[in-house]
């Protein structure tokens, strides 16, 4: 159990990277339309996030330096706030996008309109973010997500043609009905959410929440190798549940009570109560990490005192930026904006924050004033360069695609 | 303290923490004074009106504006290069050195924060 825990920020920053509510209804979606033909386009966004978390992990053990405080410290006051501006909008959107989506998995539980649910959520993080202790929240959160394992005992009991899924994997066609702007609109839009600039600075930050010292490199790195994986790991479930059970049927995913049927087919009520279980960490667990982001992002750049382990007292702006976001949420809410698409929307966003972020972490792991002997080597090298390359390709891509496909309808 | 060193690398923009750890924001601007050849660094400059004015561009000049406006043109906080103890990552202060509260903080905890229940409480 201890073990489980020390990689519990891992985990949490997973959640929030790979199913948060956004990313729940895509994979579903995805898997529906594309069966398992975008699988790689996961598997190869975990091994970036996990590349640029490991780095930024690094950089606060060994310095004590956060994502943002880096991002500032390396492009300047200009540049860094035109990121903090992108960064902070990727991440407000999401924030806001899990409060309505709890609400919506509400009213389909209590058929009580989303509406009323928005102001109860939106207290109930702040409450958390107010009050709870940082570690409460990630072993909660973190543990609980894992609920959505049920996704992949579903896939199990359902008994699908494994040659068939596998067949999928490497296909590399674009399956009839499909036309190949919208599988390169999907593979940019998955991509871009397991790359998420907020994933980074939640770890980092995170790190500075537990502590973390040279010593505890070891520790860093398992939470990445554990975390990241684990989250594409319930991707793909909730995908390939989708592609065997809603992809015959035509069904179009577009809520997450479509995502949970193939667990209901394949388990029955039980399983739907885990998988219920599971959305509400997830999405719940997502709102906290997107919610402390903003106040850590907005913080770092200009270097309040922030985090969870000050009173909050002593940490006046951090806490006046939390309450800010999560008053922002309902208003946004009310005008009844979808919250999926207002995820969707923050691909504008992510095409200017992606490189910002990503690239000064690569500079500041290669310092030797800032790392010592824990620099950059030359795997973590290769690998920052070529994601590098690769995020802010899909980034700007994401653009066009987005109007072109109208997100993704077409 | 080093002689000689690239003042935009190793001192723009870094954080500033105290000898207790306590965060005080970032190196916005220098105060350099000319001595013979070369600069030296005088003071440290941190806080809204030297952000500001360092952003430049309009949205800098408006905001340095509406500070001079709202604060009776309030200068920056200014820590005096002595009290510098050692650069790393963060530029650190020595013990005892004396830096201005920020007003903004001030003003959030007076009229907003600590009105909440709970503000005093170990996060």
């Amino acid at each position: 159990m201890k073990k489980l825990l020390a990689v519990a920020l891992g985990v949490l920053t997973a959640i929030g990277g790979f199913v948060d509510i956004g990313d729940l209804v895509t994979s579903a979606q995805v898997g529906s339309r594309f069966g398992l033909s975008l699988a790689l386009v996961t598997v190869v966004g975990v091994i970036g996030i996990s590349v640029f978390s490991e780095m930024s992990g690094r950089v606060v053990a060994v310095s004590g330096r956060p994502a943002f405080d880096v991002i500032r410290e390396r492009l300047g006051a200009r540049l860094g706030l035109l990121n903090l501006a992108g960064s902070v909008a990727v991440t407000l959107l999401t924030f806001i996008a899990e409060i309505g989506g709890m609400a919506l998995a509400l009213e389909l539980a209590t058929s009580v309109h989303y509406l009323l649910w928005v102001p109860v959520f939106a207290v109930m993080v702040w409450i958390v973010l107010w009050r709870a202790k940082f570690q409460l929240l990630e072993n909660a959160f973190g543990l609980l997500g894992l609920a959505l394992l049920v996704f992949t005992v579903a896939l199990w009991q359902l008994g699908p043609d494994w040659s068939d899924l596998g067949a999928q994997v490497v296909s590399f066609t674009v399956p009839e009905n499909e036309t190949w702007v919208t599988t390169a609109y999907y593979t940019v839009a998955l991509f871009g959410a397991a790359m998420t600039p907020y994933a980074v600075l939640f770890f980092s930050s995170g790190g500075v929440e537990d502590a973390w010292t040279a010593k505890d490199l070891r520790t860093m790195r398992l939470n990445v190798l554990i975390g990241f994986p684990l989250g594409g790991v319930l991707s793909l479930s909730i995908a390939a549940c989708a592609a065997v059970v809603l992809g015959p049927l035509g069904v179009r995913v577009e809520h997450l009570g479509q995502v949970g049927m193939p667990v209901a087919t394949a388990l029955g009520t039980l399983g739907v109560v885990i998988a219920l279980i599971g959305f509400f960490a997830a999405t719940f667990g997502a709102a906290c990490e997107t919610g402390l982001s903003v106040g850590y992002s907005v913080a770092q750049y200009f270097g309040w005192t922030w985090g969870k382990r000050p009173r909050p007292r002593e940490a006046a702006r951090f806490h006046t930026v939390i309450l800010l976001a999560s008053l922002l949420a309902p208003l946004v809410l009310v005008t009844t904006i979808d919250p999926i698409t207002v995820t969707e929307f923050s691909v504008v966003f992510s095409a200017v924050a992606i490189p910002l972020t990503y690239f000064p972490i690569l500079v500041v792991a290669n310092d030797r004033g800032y790392m010592g002997e824990h620099t950059n080597g030359r795997l973590a090298n290769t690998l920052g360069s070529v994601y590098l390359v690769l995020v802010t390709i899909a980034a700007v891509a994401g653009l066009p695609l987005l109007f072109i496909t109208q997100m993704g309808v077409q | 303290m080093p002689q000689s060193f690239d003042v935009v690398l190793t001192l723009a923009n870094r954080q500033i923490v105290d000898a207790d750890g306590t965060n005080h924001g970032k190196v916005d601007d220098l105060l350099l004074r000319e001595d013979g050849d070369g600069l030296v660094v005088d003071a440290i400059l941190a806080g809204f009106p030297a952000w500001s004015a360092r952003l430049g561009g309009p949205l800098g000049s408006w905001m340095l504006r509406t500070w001079n406006l709202l604060t009776d043109t309030r200068p920056p906080d200014v820590v005096p290069f002595s009290e510098v103890e050692r650069i790393d990552s963060a530029v650190h202060l020595q013990r005892g050195a004396k830096v201005p509260e920020n007003l903004l903080e001030r003003w959030l905890r007076e009229h907003l924060v600590a009105k909440i229940p709970g503000a005093g409480h170990e996060g």
